[in-house]
């Protein structure tokens, strides 16, 4: 008996269940941010810092006044953030809108990719289930980073090039718009988005006028504004990369691949290996290896590429603010493109083998997804305590920091900041040195050691220090340690406030100048 | 009944050559995390499933037996690592001391697939 599932049951019939559980998901979404406690992660105040003086000055940069530095990630993130500042909307509401918004369409947008890779339902709801009740995705949706942005545009991304592999006579347009939105969210964006261009090209390497078509758009929607947004960055801060990038650089470190390799072990690989067996069975039975399509064959590589370069690159970086997986969550549509192939190949394979085989199979399949339901549900406790965690500390540490700093400084005193240099800038308004390394040039590309950051903190001679304990001994790190035990600094800085966060072991300490 | 015998002492002895392979190693399955644990069980289940029914049965066919193989090993890794409170094969095994975790997990999960590898046998027999 061979199952014949265009009839028993009907493909129609699949097609429904697979709206209805990504509908589900997408509600147990929705739910799960109803009960998300309300906080912002530090970085995210940042960006709202330079929507703010973009907004109100004119001014993309962290200080109004000395050598510009473009210390956020996204551009996109903060553009929106600055439009909603002339709006007179708090630029942290936009991000925060943005991440749920990010959020609530990536389990349509993988239904759509799966629509658009033609894969047979209920393939795109296998790896939408596992998605979307990943507890991670709460976190960031409402942290006001990118994070939720990113993986949406990635998503949106492999829909176009999905489509634009349809034909020759395929739009590229939208494929280019796409992949340039998602640089400007994330620079390591522009690796799937080269990547994605370069498999059109690929695809239509024997039709000259296909081609020439394809590079005028791809010209016209990635490469002339990249090329426009790349000199103009060069010109305004004298790099090609936001200073992000330089601020984190590190040694070698498999922090990323680590991260990667827990979401992964938790979502992905029990379907992984379920998909693999069902196509293994097929080769089996049938006696010779399946063939992917074309289409999905230059995605599957596309992803991979991806994926490779991304931790190339993230092996030389230090992940900072790295709650919640967030730098491998940036890997997702990838990880999620190379899941819904193999989905997509193991439910065509169960169409092709014997009655019980593919039953058995198909059973494996559901308890992979739902065991990658479970987990994900099971961490859900964790992140709600995560980011309620955070919001006490805020309260706890940063707002007396700021009331004080308003109270008591004049609103053209200099703070020095190390290294959190979210919440306090943005609402005292006042100028900011970020130790953090994140808005500083100097401090990011050119001080390599403690010294440097002492010589630096006293040329610069700063009204306020703010500094984090990382543990109940120790300050941030070394140079904190030598700026603070500084005989220049004994006598001219006092403590006036400390605030401490003793469940966590940390505290934050204030001090002031006493004279110049 | 003398095939079902013989995958069972299969999957016994395998994993613990397994183990054995391990300790020499100096590895055990709780430093190979629960990714180990499937891998074991599924590698046990889908010998223990093989060899036997290739053996000891002239109406299987070789294509069959790595059928089931397969199908018995999938289901071992994915009922090894699911992680429901009535079916957490990986929160019991963790709970055992060095490698009995590597004997428990074929073991249980061959039990657990046994309702799974005679479809092959099966299909086999009527064609």
């Amino acid at each position: 008996m061979v199952l014949a599932w265009p009839k028993c049951p009907p493909t129609r019939v699949w097609a429904a269940v697979e709206a209805v559980v990504i509908i589900a998901a997408t509600m147990y979404v929705i739910r799960g941010l109803t009960r998300a406690p309300s906080w912002t992660v530090d970085d995210a105040w940042i960006v709202a810092r330079y929507a703010d003086n973009l907004a109100e000055h004119g001014r993309l940069s962290w200080n109004l006044d000395g050598a510009p530095v473009e210390g956020f990630t996204s551009l996109s993130s903060t553009l929106v953030a600055a439009l909603a500042s002339l709006l007179h909307i708090a630029p942290v509401r936009a991000l925060h809108a943005l991440g749920l918004v990010a959020l609530l369409l990536s389990g349509g947008l993988l239904f759509v990719l799966g629509r658009a890779l033609r894969a047979p339902p209920p393939a795109a709801a296998l790896v939408a289930a596992a998605h979307l009740t990943m507890a991670e995705h709460i976190t960031h949706a409402t942290s006001g980073l990118e994070t939720e942005p990113f993986i949406a545009l990635g998503l949106a991304v492999l829909i176009a090039l999905a489509r634009a592999l349809r034909g020759p006579r395929a739009s590229v347009l939208p494929l280019a718009i796409l992949a340039f939105v998602l640089t400007m969210t994330r620079p390591e964006g522009a690796a799937p988005s080269v990547a994605a261009l370069a498999a059109v090209a690929f695809s239509r390497r024997k039709d000259r006028a296909a081609l020439r078509r394809a590079a005028r758009s791809a010209a016209a929607g990635f490469g002339v504004p990249m090329l426009v947004t790349l000199a103009s960055r060069y010109l305004a801060y004298r790099a090609l990369v936001p200073n992000t990038f330089f601020a984190k650089h590190s040694d070698w470190n498999a922090a990323h691949l680590r991260d990667l390799a827990t979401i992964t072990d938790r979502h992905f690989i029990d379907l992984a290996v379920v998909c693999g067996a069902c196509v293994l069975v097929l080769a089996v039975v049938r006696g010779r290896t399946p063939w992917l399509p074309r289409r999905e064959r230059l995605i599957a590589v596309v992803s991979a590429f991806s994926l490779a370069v991304v931790a190339l690159v993230y092996a030389r970086s230090e992940p900072i603010m790295d709650y919640a997986h967030r730098f491998a969550m940036h890997d997702l549509p990838w990880v999620e493109a190379l899941c819904l192939i193999a989905s997509t190949a193991a439910v065509r394979a169960l169409r092709r083998v014997r009655a019980g085989t593919a039953l058995a199979l198909g059973a494996l399949l559901g308890l992979a997804t739902a065991s990658a339901l479970v987990r994900g549900l099971g961490e859900l406790p964790n992140e709600m305590t995560r980011m309620a965690v955070y919001d006490t500390s805020t309260a706890g540490l940063y707002r007396p920091m700021v009331e004080w700093i308003l109270a008591n400084t004049a609103p053209n005193a200099t703070i020095a900041v190390y290294p959190d240099a979210g919440i306090i800038p943005y609402q005292t308004k006042r100028r900011a040195i970020d130790f953090g390394r994140l808005n500083d040039a100097y401090l990011a590309r050119e001080a390599h050691f403690p010294e440097d950051f002492v010589a630096y903190f006293f040329a610069r001679d700063p009204d306020v220090l703010v500094v984090s304990q990382r543990d109940t001994r120790r300050l941030w790190d070394e140079a904190a340690e030598q700026i603070v035990s500084d005989r220049r600094f004994q006598e001219r800085y006092e403590l006036v406030l400390r605030r401490d966060a003793p469940a966590e072991g940390i505290a934050l300490m204030l001090y002031v100048r006493r004279t110049r | 009944m003398r095939a079902l015998s013989l995958s069972l002492a299969g999957a016994v002895v395998l994993a613990l050559a397994v183990a054995a392979a391990l300790d020499v190693m100096g590895a055990t399955t709780v430093a190979f995390g629960l990714p180990g644990c499937g891998a074991a069980a599924a590698l046990g289940a889908a010998q223990a499933t093989m060899w036997p029914a290739l053996l000891l049965d002239r109406r299987v066919t070789t294509r069959r037996a790595v059928v089931g193989g397969v199908v018995a090993g999938t289901a071992a890794f994915a009922l090894g690592r699911a992680p429901f409170g009535w079916l957490d094969l990986g929160a019991l095994a963790a709970g055992l001391p060095g490698e009995l975790q590597l004997v428990v997990l074929p073991v249980v999960s061959t039990l657990a697939v046994i309702a799974v590898w005679p479809i092959a046998l099966r299909d086999s027999a009527a064609r």
